[in-house]
């Protein structure tokens, strides 16, 4: 009895591995579809996937891979960003000092810094390319009228995201570029000025309090930029995140040609039924046919990994060869001149500075003009 | 922003989902009105850094009435005109193709072009006090 009982003990012991693996997977390897749907479905992390993806999603001209980019880019953003902030401190007094030690002292504090650096501006980017592709492919017709909307928000908390890290090194580059960018946002005031109404109604001046906490940028500026930068922000980036994924899944997959999708024979809607076998029906959620898809795992999985690998790869070797700037600590007596905003505030900069209020309107304008 | 949160409730089209450019016709009007905005909005910029705009013309006219020539200048000026310019083109485009998928797709490319043009442009050819350089070697330097 005793004998046995070692002998289990010991088997258990041999098999810890696989035990393990299977109280967390699941399921073994994925060598039929049925596998590789279970693989998906069962997992948390994949869950987000559809099981099955129609073919043409897989080609390269469908996207370019801009939204897995994208994402890549933020979670690189996330890790780095989390290893920053176990060094950084949101004070006028320290943090440019932190920046430094970061710089300079903490063990790959350069790399990190340089790397966060470079995918915040990579994001920003992408996040546009990313908007044009979904334009230029009619990507936002019916049924993704909403999911288009997510992705102008994402857009928004984007440039948001990167505007508010921007302070954060506290130096003469991001003081006046941030005092620039809070005055673009303050530009309304130009107009009620004009009308004699600033008195009565101020909006230019109430976003440019709320956002920096006082007239001027400093210490409150600083801690409101910080929580948005490290909590607000990114926790509803996130949130947004996992909904535009969810509902690219619940509208269908990625948007298609008709073509992708070759008529399916009489019978068709009788045998195509829903992953979970409730519905009996072509279900409306997909309304694709299973001989137009392959099961998501592993061809997606590996295209998301080697596009991650890839961006990974691309940011390293930028910060290895260009540090990311920091110029001397920020002093609002000695304004920079040439002051310029973030690059992608660079345009409404322009229009603002030359042509006063009236540009942005122009913005505005031909972005409501860009509807029709 | 709120143009761009419109544009899938404006543009109803269905045809050519998932197609770039809704095809052979929606290239073209992208190539042609990416040239068109690039004519137009380099030509703006070139204009008001040789010549100036209104607060440089008519400097009487700022000073003796000044709140309208303030609204004046605030809203007649060349990201104004680059608008209607725009607009204008937007509508030959809906009315030469009869769909407001291409004229959307010329008005979004002009879009495009003019935010990377103004921002190549503050980025390498503006300096000190905004005044235009052709590049940072041309800055001036001042000797303590």
């Amino acid at each position: 009895m005793e004998y046995s009982a070692m002998r289990q003990l010991l088997r258990n012991t041999k098999g810890l591995f696989r035990n393990f693996r299977e109280s967390m997977i699941r399921h073994g390897r994925p060598t039929t579809d049925r596998a590789r749907t279970q693989t998906v479905v069962q997992n948390f992390f994949l869950h987000v996937h559809s099981a099955r993806v129609n073919k043409h999603s897989l080609k390269w001209t469908t996207t370019v891979g801009m939204g897995i980019m994208t994402t890549a880019l933020f979670l690189i953003l996330v890790v780095t960003g989390i290893l920053l902030m176990l060094y950084y401190k949101p004070s006028v007094l320290t943090a440019y000092d932190s920046m430094k030690d970061i710089h300079f002292v903490v063990p790959t504090g350069r790399i990190m810094r340089n790397v966060h650096r470079w995918a915040a501006h990579g994001m920003v980017a992408l996040v546009i390319l990313h908007m044009a592709r979904v334009f230029y492919t009619s990507a936002y017709k019916p049924p993704r009228e909403f999911n288009w909307v997510m992705g102008i928000m994402l857009l928004v908390i984007t440039f948001a995201l990167s505007f508010t890290g921007y302070l954060l090194p506290w130096d003469q580059l991001a003081f006046w570029a941030i005092t620039i960018g809070s005055s673009i946002a303050g530009s309304p005031q130009d107009l009620t000025d004009a009308l004699g109404i600033t008195q009565y109604f101020n909006p230019g001046g109430f976003i440019k309090e709320g956002l920096l906490g006082a007239h001027f940028v400093g210490e409150e500026a600083l801690i409101r930029f910080y929580t948005l930068h490290v909590i607000i922000l990114p926790i509803v980036l996130s949130a947004i995140l996992g909904l535009h994924f969810w509902r690219i899944r619940k509208d269908g997959g990625l948007a298609r040609p008709a073509s992708a999708d070759p008529p399916a024979p009489d019978d068709a809607a009788i045998e195509n039924f829903d992953l979970m076998a409730v519905i009996y029906e072509r279900t409306p959620a997909t309304d694709q046919e299973v001989e137009n898809t392959v099961p998501s795992w592993p061809r997606v999985f590996r295209l998301e990994i080697i596009l991650t690998l890839a961006v990974l790869f691309v940011l390293v070797g930028l910060s290895l060869c260009f540090d990311a700037p920091l110029a001397e600590q920020a002093n609002p007596d000695v304004p920079e001149n040439p002051a310029k905003a973030p690059w992608y505030f660079l345009g409404c900069q322009e229009l603002v500075s030359d042509w006063a209020f009236g540009g942005g309107w122009s913005s505005l304008g031909l972005s409501c003009w860009a509807c029709f | 922003m709120l143009g761009l949160l419109l544009i899938p409730y404006l543009d109803r089209e269905e045809e050519d989902v998932g197609i770039w450019f809704s095809g052979r016709r929606g290239r073209r009007v992208a190539a042609v009105s990416a040239v068109f905005a690039t004519l137009v909005g380099v030509g703006l910029l070139a204009f008001t850094v040789k010549y100036g705009w209104l607060r440089e013309w008519l400097p009487d006219l700022t000073q003796r009435y000044s709140r309208i020539s303030q609204i004046v200048i605030m809203f007649f000026n060349p990201g104004m005109m680059y608008v209607g310019v725009c607009a204008g083109w937007s509508i030959i485009l809906v009315r030469l193709t009869n769909s407001t998928r291409m004229g959307s797709i010329g008005l979004f490319t002009c879009f495009l072009v003019f935010f990377v043009i103004l921002t190549y442009f503050a980025t390498v050819h503006r300096g000190p006090n905004w005044d235009f350089f052709w590049s940072h070697a041309d800055w001036p330097v001042v000797e303590h």
